[in-house]
This record gives C-alpha cells, sequence and structure tokens, in this order.
C-alpha cells in the first residue's frame, strides 16, 4: 500500500503534462492551514477534467471517505493503490460500479493503473498517459 | 533501515552527479517544479518512493515527510533534535550534511501564523551549533479571513524590533505567487555554495540582538513579566477544551530560549496543567521543561 502522498504523485507523474499544469493539487502537510472544504478534493479546478478527484492510499480509506456523506457527499472520483489485478480488485471495482463512482487504482506490482469507467462519462482514462493504464474496465 | 548516509550518493567526481537531498514536510515544491519541468524519476525506498528530477549538474533527491516518514526522520534527526518543529524544506549535501533549513508559508502574517511557526526556528537561530542557514519566507501581508483586514508583518513588534535588521533570514515577500520560485531559489544557491566548497554561513544571532529581542518580548507579550528579578509566565497553554494552545506555547518555548541564552534564572509558569507539564511528550513542552522552569498552581 502506498501512502496518499504516493498516490497523488503517482497520478500527477503518470497524468498527462497538461492536466498536471492546471490542476491544483493538495498534499497532505504537517501543518494544518484552516478548515478545507472537503467537497474540493485533493485534486481539482482543471478545465481537462474540472472534477474534484480525492485520493486515499489503499481502497479501505477510499471507501470510508466515500461512505461519509459529511465529508464527501461531492466526489464521484477517487484514486488509491492496491497490489495488482486480482479478486480483491474486482470486488472493489464492483463496490465503486454499485455506487457510480469512477476510480483510478494504482498497481504496485504493476506500476499502472487500472481504471474504472462508469458510463463512459467524464474519465479519469483520459487524462492518464495511456502507457501508463494496464486496464479500462467499465468501457 | 538505510543509514542517512548510504541514501545519498557519496561519489562527487566528474561522472556521477552529486545528490541533494530536499526533505519536505509536504510535497508541494515537488509538485511545483514538477509542473515546470515535466519529467521525475521515482525512486523506490522504504514503503514509498523518493522523487529525482536531474538538473543540469546535481541530482535533487525530495524526501517527503508523508511518503517515507522513516526515511525523512532518520534524515533530518541531526537538525530535528535541536528543536521544537519540522521546518518545511531541510536540504542535505551527498554527505548527508544539512546545507539550509526553509520555513515557508503563504499565511498572512497574523500573530498566530508567526508565533507559531518561531518555535521551528529559534531553537537553531539560538544553536552555535547549527552550521547552515535556517530561513523563513513568506508574504510581508495578506488577508486575515478572520476579519476581513490586511495584516502586515510591519505591523508586529517581532518584526520591527528585530526581524526587518534580517533581510537575510526573514525574505518577506509582496506576493504569495513569488514564494515556491524564491524557496527554489535558496535551494538552488545553497547546492551551489556547497558544490564550490563554499557553504552558507550559519544563521546566529549576537548577543545584542537576544538582549533586544528579549526586552521587546517582556514588553508586548502581557502573560509574561519581570518583577524583582522574577520572571512569571501566566498565558494559558492548553485550550478550554484540553487541546494545546500551540502558539502561546510556542510563545512560552520562545521566551524560554531566550532565556536561556542569555543565562538568566529559570521562567515560573503559573499554570493548572502543571502535571501535564511534566509528562508531555511534545517537542516544544520538552524543550520548555529542559530549561527548568518553576511550576506553580495559576492560569
Amino acid at each position: 500500500m502506498l501512502t496518499e502522498t504516493d498516490v497523488i504523485l503517482n497520478f500527477m507523474e503518470d497524468s498527462a503534462m497538461e492536466f498536471a499544469q492546471t490542476a491544483t493539487w493538495e498534499f497532505p502537510a504537517g501543518c494544518w492551514s484552516g478548515p478545507k472544504n472537503r467537497n474540493q478534493g485533493d485534486i481539482f479546478d482543471s478545465p481537462l477534467f474540472p472534477a474534484p478527484i480525492e485520493a486515499k492510499g489503499n481502497f479501505r480509506n477510499a471507501k470510508k471517505d466515500f461512505l461519509n456523506l459529511k465529508k464527501n457527499g461531492m466526489v464521484q472520483h477517487y484514486i488509491y493503490s492496491a497490489p495488482t489485478r486480482d479478486e480483491k480488485l474486482q470486488q472493489q471495482l464492483s463496490f465503486w460500479k454499485e455506487n457510480g463512482i469512477s476510480a483510478a487504482i494504482y498497481l504496485t506490482e504493476d506500476e499502472k493503473w487500472a481504471i474504472l469507467t462508469i458510463d463512459g462519462k467524464c474519465s479519469l482514462a483520459s487524462i492518464v498517459q495511456p502507457e501508463k493504464i494496464i486496464e479500462v474496465f467499465g468501457e | 533501515m538505510f543509514a542517512a548516509k548510504e541514501r545519498t550518493t557519496s561519489r562527487l567526481d566528474s561522472t556521477v552527479k552529486p545528490v541533494y537531498n530536499i526533505l519536505c514536510d509536504s510535497a508541494d515544491l515537488f509538485s511545483w517544479f514538477f509542473k515546470k519541468v515535466g519529467k521525475s524519476k521515482r525512486v523506490p525506498a522504504e514503503n514509498g518512493f523518493f522523487r529525482e528530477i536531474e538538473l543540469a549538474h546535481v541530482i535533487l533527491r525530495f524526501v517527503h515527510q508523508y511518503s517515507t516518514p522513516e526515511a525523512f526522520a532518520d534524515m533530518s534527526k541531526s537538525i530535528l533534535a535541536h528543536t521544537a518543529g519540522t521546518p518545511d524544506y531541510i536540504i542535505t549535501n551527498a554527505e548527508g550534511t544539512v546545507i539550509l533549513c526553509i520555513e515557508d508559508t503563504h499565511t498572512a502574517p497574523v500573530g498566530n501564523a508567526v508565533l507559531q511557526r518561531l518555535d521551528k526556528l529559534f531553537p537553531l537561530w539560538l544553536n552555535a551549533a547549527i552550521k547552515c542557514p535556517v530561513k523563513f519566507i513568506g508574504p510581508l501581508e495578506g488577508v486575515d479571513k478572520s476579519q476581513d483586514k490586511t495584516r502586515s508583518w510591519e505591523q508586529s513588534w517581532f518584526y520591527k524590533c528585530w526581524a526587518k535588521s534580517r533581510p537575510d533570514i526573514f525574505r518577506l515577500l509582496d506576493n504569495a505567487e513569488s514564494i515556491m520560485p524564491e524557496v527554489y531559489r535558496e535551494i538552488l544557491q545553497a547546492i551551489e555554495m556547497d558544490a564550490l566548497g563554499t557553504p552558507l554561513v550559519a544563521t546566529s544571532l549576537t548577543g545584542a540582538e537576544i538582549e533586544t529581542l528579549h526586552a521587546t518580548a517582556l514588553r508586548h507579550i502581557r502573560s509574561y513579566e519581570v518583577s524583582n528579578g522574577s520572571a512569571t509566565f501566566r498565558g494559558k497553554l492548553y485550550k478550554p477544551d484540553n487541546s494545546p494552545a500551540h502558539p502561546v506555547q510556542s510563545t512560552l518555548m520562545t521566551i524560554c530560549e531566550l532565556r536561556r541564552a542569555l543565562k538568566m534564572s529559570p521562567i515560573k509558569i503559573e499554570t493548572t496543567h502543571g502535571k501535564r507539564l511534566q509528562s508531555s511528550t511534545s517537542r516544544r513542552i520538552l524543550r520548555i521543561m529542559a530549561t527548568n522552569p518553576i511550576l506553580a498552581e495559576g492560569a
């Protein structure tokens, strides 16, 4: 499992440069710097993909965040890390699919992203470099 | 776990670019720089990654506290052992020697924002064993959103009595957008000087500066008073909900550090949290308690 910081940084490095340059990126830090708009996500505001994206280290934390509506009622896109394409990943994808949430999962053994697209809309696959994607689910 | 020195490339010959480590509290600097250069290298580390960006003559290795905490702690311990907080950036050379520390902030310079950061820096400025510059970079002024007012460093006693005379330490900028470029410029300058074998000189305060700071603190900090040669601090070190009042603790720590530097007697702290202070593991409180304060029932 990666830390939230590494998930965000891997996503930044593996996304299209235009997206990396235009989005606003927020990282965990030691000093609390005021109230955060919890509907804002960790990555947001790029014209290429304006919807907020929330990052977590793993599925457990992403799911917990998603289920806490006080925190992230508006977030529809999650990124996190998992080991590889296995049964557990399939279960995770089923959970997101049932809830209409799209996700990009950094697979640490493959060093690539598995991406779940919902109804082909607003796909995270559109902002990750194609060679960094191992598979797009839901298309 | 690797030793700090093993994490760095120690060869400084012409065929291998030296690696300079930038130990970062957050990934903001790396993010800013990556957007400019568009290229980086992931280096697997303990349970995470270091990120490297190659320049013409050196490699910058970013070690993020919230990515590889063990590596960060190990590589920063020579500095963090001497202070109560973690500066935002600690730069080490190929041998693991710290060549620069920087605290940066985008926050408007209201009283708390300044005081909360002093505990990271003050002990380093007062410690002759610290052999590198320790700098603060932030906006000269900004909007205090809680009061919808523009606040400026120039309004503060700390600035008037001391900070304005030390532009080598306080890089106070006209706009927040200049902060990250300034941080980067300072880092590159330190690296260049280190590579040339003429590292930047340490930040040090003269005895007169310390005396001035102490005298001004005594005039302006209402919770601190000296009467008949006996010093007392009455600030509330914990909030009503029992959480730490960081700015107050930081203020007390700064006073204790100043008094110790001036070889003054230990301060008396009037508090209802004496036992808590004695058992606290907070680095800030540990530094206060290391000056052997007298605890008395009070505020």
